[in-house]
């Protein structure tokens, strides 16, 4: 099977697009401290504030956009409840209020999304905003926005073992309230790192992974195609050229297969992570 | 955080220096065992393939162990092996049995005294004697553990989990790995993978893996060479190390001249196709900051 063209994929409608997206994301936003610094926005402003829910609405909206009908954030991860420690009340105000607030409804409002907070009923200061977010559920919606808000590294699988469930079905239903499909894509920002506090261990099919090196809520459109091109049909591979096809060139790939990059080996750059140079498959042989 | 040693130095210090910052556990999720076959001019039906394939193995998990990891966890028959029905299955079963559990394989782990066990045959009842073999001829204690796991398909990973916990009453994740497993296990802080960028509970042992950073090497098989495992290793202990010890307002102070570095389209996981095969996008990084970091040795 010949891949679709990949210029006619970019450029094909959302509707197209979204027939082959998958149903539920994990997506993890970092480095919107970075993302502000480079935008000249003062971290812990009210600008700040309006700034990074403009960019997170932009964000949710492309996803949704391109046919993503469940998308699951990290709004607070255990990390967080440590470096936040001594604020903690106000960190937890602030979170509540980005979350769920007068501005942010409205926002939800306005697109139609439904939205959940998963996770509060282990940090009492979120119950009312998750509470509220279920008071304010659309008549009808298509898409929905799962915040998740982790306090501790056991509490994901501390909420999975303690619902007494016997099935994944059971136990996803006991801690979410209905049936979710599970994920198959996570699109975080970075270092390549996968933790609990930001896949929710029920939800985990075979996850593609991807980490762009934008930092915030900078995904645009042609990034995020060329990453569903790769999703739906790069990475089908056992779809392509027939077995004895594929085996019998594998001489002239030697260089590609012998090298020694390894995708997630990075180098500093400043006081950040950056991911070192990847060599062309044709420049390896 | 400045690293304490600089990459050079690194590459050529002694395995126990190395050892000292490794992860206490690893999931080595290799693949491509087919392509890599055939690469070396290996036929898989031929009597040599087996032989050849554990030799291989064994060098790689030895480097593994030899740098520090007390705990490896490694897939070796996961859905579409499993998936095979009627004699393939049953010949698959023999090879791994054998192959795995067999008088020399059993003989290389007591001579790199290796205690060796077999998870995930709750799932595929035929090695449930493979396990009981390993676990009955594998005893010594404090000794390096290989964990080799089987998976028909990511379901029946995390529904053991369940099952167990169910049955054993476990309400926390260590009470669950002691129920699973019989022992506490360190949960695992390295995953090296192969070709794609994939997390899959088929590879990965739902409670078993801890904050993974996770690395995917494009060498099929088992071709992890010693230079590769330490560049990784030095990436985890030292480059990755970027949050601490740093004073959060001055990180931001010169971030204007990475601009370009920060708003490149490249995405970690976006591949091309090659003959038949995924393989990364390639990347140009920053030629000229690369240059400097090389020049600082602050390259991992």
């Amino acid at each position: 099977m010949q891949l679709p063209d990949l210029t006619t994929f970019l450029d094909s409608p959302r509707a197209d697009v979204a027939a082959l997206a998958p149903q539920t994301a994990i997506v993890s936003v970092n480095g919107t401290r970075r993302s502000a610094a480079l935008a000249g926005v003062t971290p812990h402003t009210d600008a700040y504030a309006e700034w990074s829910r403009q960019g997170m609405l932009a964000y949710m909206d492309l996803l949704f956009g391109h046919g993503i009908r469940n998308v699951f954030a990290a709004a607070v991860i255990a990390p967080n409840m440590i470096e936040f420690a001594h604020y903690r009340e106000r960190f937890l105000g602030w979170i509540a209020h980005g979350l769920a607030g007068q501005h942010a409804l409205a926002d939800y409002a306005r697109r139609g999304w439904r939205v959940r907070i998963s996770g509060a009923d282990a940090i009492p200061e979120l119950q009312n905003a998750a509470e509220t977010l279920v008071a304010a559920t659309p008549d009808r919606w298509e898409h929905t926005l799962w915040w998740t808000v982790t306090p501790s590294d056991d509490a994901p699988w501390d909420a999975v073992l303690s619902a007494g469930a016997r099935t994944r079905a059971e136990a996803i239903r006991a801690l979410y309230g209905e049936d979710i499909p599970l994920a198959t894509m996570f699109i975080s920002f970075g270092k390549p790192i996968v933790i609990y506090d930001l896949i929710p261990p029920l939800l985990v099919d075979r996850l593609q992974c991807y980490w762009i090196m934008r930092p915030g809520y900078r995904l645009d459109e042609p990034m995020l195609r060329h990453i569903l091109y790769d999703y739906a049909y790069t990475r089908k591979t056992g779809s392509g050229p027939s077995w004895s096809e594929r085996y019998a060139n594998l001489g002239i790939q030697r260089g590609a297969w012998s090298t020694q990059a390894v995708l997630g080996v990075g180098q500093r750059m400043g006081p950040f992570w950056y991911p070192v140079p990847f060599p062309q498959a044709e420049d390896l042989r | 955080m400045t690293s304490d040693l600089d990459f050079s130095t690194f590459l050529a210090a002694p395995d126990a220096e190395v050892a000292a910052i490794a992860p206490a556990t690893a999931i080595v999720a290799f693949g491509g065992t087919r392509r890599s076959a055939a690469l070396a001019g290996v036929d898989r039906m031929s009597p040599a393939y087996m032989p050849w394939l554990r030799a291989g193995m064994l060098n790689c998990f030895d480097l593994l162990f030899r740098h520090g990891v007390r705990h490896i966890i490694a897939p070796l028959a996961i859905g579409k092996h499993l998936a095979e029905a009627g004699s393939m299955r049953a010949q698959l079963i023999g090879a791994l049995d054998w192959g795995f559990a067999g008088a020399e394989a059993l003989a290389d782990y007591r001579r790199h005294e290796w205690r060796v066990r077999l998870i995930g045959t709750e799932s595929v009842p035929e090695l449930v004697s493979t396990g009981e073999r390993l676990r009955a001829e594998t005893t010594s204690s404090d000794v390096p553990t290989l964990w080799f796991s089987v998976c028909p398909d990511p379901e029946a990973s995390l529904a053991a989990v369940l099952h167990t916990a169910a049955q054993s009453g476990a309400r926390t994740r260590d009470q669950a790995v002691r129920a699973l497993y019989g022992e506490a296990i360190p949960l695992a802080t390295l995953l090296l993978g192969f070709g794609k960028p994939v997390f899959s509970y088929d590879l990965v042992p739902p409670l078993l893996a801890g904050r993974l950073q996770c690395y995917w090497m494009q060498r099929p098989g088992y071709a992890l060479d010693q230079p590769m495992l330490r560049m990784v290793l030095y990436d985890y202990a030292y480059t990755r190390r970027t949050g601490s010890g740093t004073d959060r307002g001055g990180r931001y102070a010169g971030i204007g001249a990475q601009r370009a570095a920060w708003e490149t389209d490249w995405v970690l996981g976006v591949g091309v196709p090659l003959g038949g095969f995924w393989f990364p996008a390639p990347f140009g990084g920053l030629v000229e900051q690369s240059v400097e970091l090389d020049e600082e040795g602050g390259r991992g």
